[in-house]
């Protein structure tokens, strides 16, 4: 192995070619390709895609007072989420480069998977909120006699349910495509400590 | 401005390290620059934080390998690397032993690729010649555990490039 060193510390004469400012000014001027930076981005967006949601249901909800049902439990859920986000994004500024690698790992790992049992949890939560709010709106619509499809109030619920359902499968793929792959990968590696 | 030159300084003094490490985990050109451009990136974004708690080469080492590994993970894999893949092991093992320098470093980073992840994070500390306990320190693991992981990684790269038995390992 000695070879291997000797070989290895001569070819660190070739590997020495400074950087000049031009290419550094590039580099630190260009967009980082880390995918935990692209989370905290996707993070961010929806954290400011939350708080444009907000006043958008308040106003609904005084512009159209019989949605009031709906908005009450929507906001709530909205609040909540802003508050998520808030927290996500603080955990998500404890993860440090910097870290030896299997604290940085660990922490990358637990922080997603947190992440993503909550936003399933939210999501489902959000599902079930729209399911009630939905059948709620619908049978006030009949006591109003302005049902949109006339029939009985099983027709009601399956086209909620049915909604909510298409909503949370879209969420729990967009969800998958987004983490599940990090998530596996990060157990891989931190699996590799582990193995003597 | 003042900083940029001085982290533009630190930079030059540590970029053989760094172009090592992105070496490790890529093999091409492109997937090179990119390591490189975001390790770079990340350095200096957390340059100011650097405090010299720890040395300036285990920081370098620790954003470099962190950076890579995180890099690594959701790209389209180029380098296969969980198990040694036996076939090429065989092929290096056959092959008559390039006296060129620059054709036994380019079998060695070969070879190194066909190992696991850390594992060749570990064995780039080694050829570092970094100390166990900096390497403990960047790694976050024991002394101990970094000498028994050298010890099989050692093996496990001889085979690969000399497709010979252990014995001879130093």
């Amino acid at each position: 192995m000695e070879e291997l060193q000797a070989l290895w510390r001569n070819a660190s004469v070739s590997e020495e070619r400074p950087v000049s400012p031009q290419e550094l000014d590039a580099m630190v001027n260009h967009r980082s390709s880390d995918e935990l930076q692209k989370f905290r981005q996707v993070i961010m967006l929806e954290y400011a895609f939350t708080w444009v949601i907000i006043p958008l249901l308040i106003v609904g909800a005084i512009w159209r007072p019989q949605y009031l049902v709906a908005a009450i439990p929507l906001v709530a859920l909205m609040g909540y989420l802003l508050y998520f986000y808030r927290r996500t994004l603080k955990q998500f500024d404890q993860i440090h480069v910097a870290d030896d690698l299997q604290t940085y790992l660990q922490r990358a790992l637990t922080f997603l998977k947190a992440y993503v049992r909550h936003y399933k949890i939210v999501c489902w939560a959000s599902g079930a909120v729209g399911f009630v709010t939905g059948y709620l709106m619908g049978l006030e619509e009949e006591d109003e006699g302005g049902m949109l499809i006339e029939s009985s109030p099983i027709w009601d619920l399956a086209l909620v349910a049915g909604s909510i359902m298409l909503v949370l499968l879209f969420c729990h793929f967009y969800i998958k495509h987004l983490y599940q792959a990090r998530i596996n990968n990060l157990e891989k590696l931190l699996g590799e400590f582990s193995e003597a | 401005m003042q900083q940029k030159q001085k982290f533009h300084r630190f930079l030059n003094e540590h970029t053989a390290v760094i172009r090592k490490v992105c070496r490790l985990y890529t093999d091409n050109q492109t997937d090179f620059h990119d390591y490189f451009q975001e390790v770079v990136l990340q350095l200096w974004r957390s340059f100011g934080s650097f405090r010299g708690e720890s040395k300036a080469s285990t920081w370098v080492y620790r954003v470099a390998l962190n950076v890579c590994l995180s890099q690594l993970k959701l790209r389209k894999r180029r380098v296969v690397a969980t198990t040694i893949d036996p076939e090429a092991a065989q092929r290096w093992a056959d092959e008559p032993y390039d006296t060129t320098e620059e054709e036994q470093l380019k079998q060695l980073y070969t070879a190194i690729r066909q190992l696991k992840e850390i594992d060749r994070a570990i064995i780039l500390l080694y050829l570092e010649e970094r100390s166990y306990d900096e390497m403990a320190d960047i790694l976050g693991i024991s002394q101990s555990n970094v000498g028994v992981r050298i010890n099989r990684i050692k093996k496990q790269l001889n085979k690969l490039i000399h497709g010979r038995a252990t014995s001879a390992v130093a």
